[in-house]
């Protein structure tokens, strides 16, 4: 499952770093030659990238080209939007590190920290 | 009747425990045993709670046989009577436990699928529009704004965004990687999501739902403690306020965890004492078996006329 993850990311970064919409097979010409894949895998691969919605695409003969449905930097902006917004009611998948705060607290929370570094290098228990 | 004792032992539970637990000074000094206490508790609430059905539906003589089997090992018993649903009690205890788990189901119905989709898209995600870090075991997101998170599911996944990277020293993003390490290694998205199904499926009475805000309050606590370890807790306390640090557009997120989360790292206080620690793990091994040995005590005495009734 995961070589399937890493694929699905390089099908991507090709789709991304390409001008033009891009069919199966270039796609898998021009994937690491170290790893070759199967045609079949790829076009596997890019047809449910379509369907849960990485990528659109138009007809092309009896196959398809490729695009990116949205920009890698639209897509991170929204995916970040996405689980810092997540509610109780939905985040059971991640943990976040922090939560953000009001900033009165934050300037007063800033002061002890500084407060408390200041306090440990003059009594030289600095590490 | 031993179904009254039991009801009896799951409402003191479920007052004593919120009430005495919920911010005691001791959680914050242990926070790994807090976690352990206050999961032993609602696994016992649980648990009694069904058990109390159980006593009242299955005669209790078929306790006491299955017991015999188990202790005593005897071959042949007396036939099991079968319950007498038309009579009120045993009536009350079918649907009793009818209740619980429909609760219960109704609880994982809620969390379960969303969490696994969520799981699933958040890894794709992270994975397609991530990039593995060269020396570090995460992967970074191309966003400004300072994040770290991580997400349980296929053995887990670390991200820190190219914002986080950049704003925060060595020590402070090893301090950050260490506290996402820790809560993988120490499984607290699953603790928090049994938590989350009990208190969706039971909301009242307080026992279930404190359970839930405490643990996720706790895991953060334990996390840190185990970060302080590898990068000093006055990194831990400088890489939170780095994150922490309000967005200009204000997320309207509250962050009283995460100020108590910093003073606590600024102002470490002892740990509990060896005596401390071992009345809280005998209170956690009595909060599971104790449900058990209320029918089991009062069967054991007759186990000798089971097995003698049979042969």
């Amino acid at each position: 499952m995961d070589r399937l993850g890493e694929l699905e990311a390089e099908i991507m970064d090709r789709l991304w770093s390409s001008r033009e919409p891009l069919t199966v097979r270039d796609v898998r010409d021009a994937l690491a030659t170290d790893r070759p894949r199967a045609y079949t895998t790829v076009m596997t691969v890019m047809d449910r990238l379509f369907h849960k919605g990485w990528l659109t695409r138009e007809r092309a003969g009896r196959g398809y080209r490729y695009r990116p449905a949205v920009s890698r930097g639209q897509h991170t902006a929204a995916l970040m939007e996405d689980i810092l917004s997540a509610s109780k009611e939905r985040g059971f998948a991640l943990l976040h590190f922090v939560e953000s705060m009001p900033p009165e607290e934050y300037e007063m929370l800033r002061d002890a920290v500084l407060w408390h570094e200041g306090r440990r290098h003059r009594t030289g228990d600095g590490q | 009747m031993i179904a009254l004792i039991l009801f009896g032992y799951v409402a003191v539970l479920a007052s004593v425990v919120p009430w005495t637990l919920t911010g005691a000074p001791w959680t914050s000094r242990a926070p790994r045993l807090a976690i352990l206490v206050w999961l032993a508790a609602v696994s016992s609430a649980i648990m009694t709670a069904l058990l109390a059905g159980v006593v009242v539906l299955v005669p209790l003589h078929t306790v006491g046989d299955a017991m015999a089997v188990l202790i005593r090992g005897c071959d042949s018993l007396a036939p099991p009577a079968m319950p007498r649903l038309s009579s009120p009690p045993h009536l009350a205890g079918l649907v009793w436990i009818v209740v619980v788990l429909t609760r219960l189901g109704y609880g994982c119905a809620v969390v379960v699928p969303s969490r696994r989709r969520d799981q699933r898209n958040h890894r794709r995600s992270t994975r397609i529009l991530g990039r593995r870090h060269p020396d570090l075991d995460v992967l970074v997101l191309d966003h400004p704004s300072p994040q770290a998170f991580s997400l349980s599911g296929a053995g887990g996944q670390i991200v820190i965004t190219a914002g986080a990277v950049r704003s925060l020293t060595p020590a402070e993003l090893r301090a950050v990687i260490a506290h996402e390490r820790a809560h993988l290694r120490g499984r607290h998205h699953l603790a928090i999501a049994v938590a989350a199904v009990l208190a969706r499926a039971f909301p009242h009475p307080r026992l279930f739902p404190a359970a839930e805000a405490e643990l996720r309050r706790l895991v953060e606590f334990a996390a840190d403690d185990q970060a302080a370890r590898r990068a000093a807790p006055a990194a831990v306390a400088q890489a939170m306020l780095a994150l922490a640090a309000p967005p200009p557009a204000a997320l309207g997120m509250t962050g009283a965890a995460t100020a108590e989360r910093i003073r606590r790292q600024l102002d470490p206080r002892d740990g509990l004492s060896r005596l401390a620690i071992t009345v809280r793990l005998l209170l956690v091994v009595g909060l599971l078996l104790l449900p058990l040995a209320a029918p089991a005590a009062t069967e054991l005495a007759r186990i000798g006329w089971h097995c003698s009734l049979a042969t």
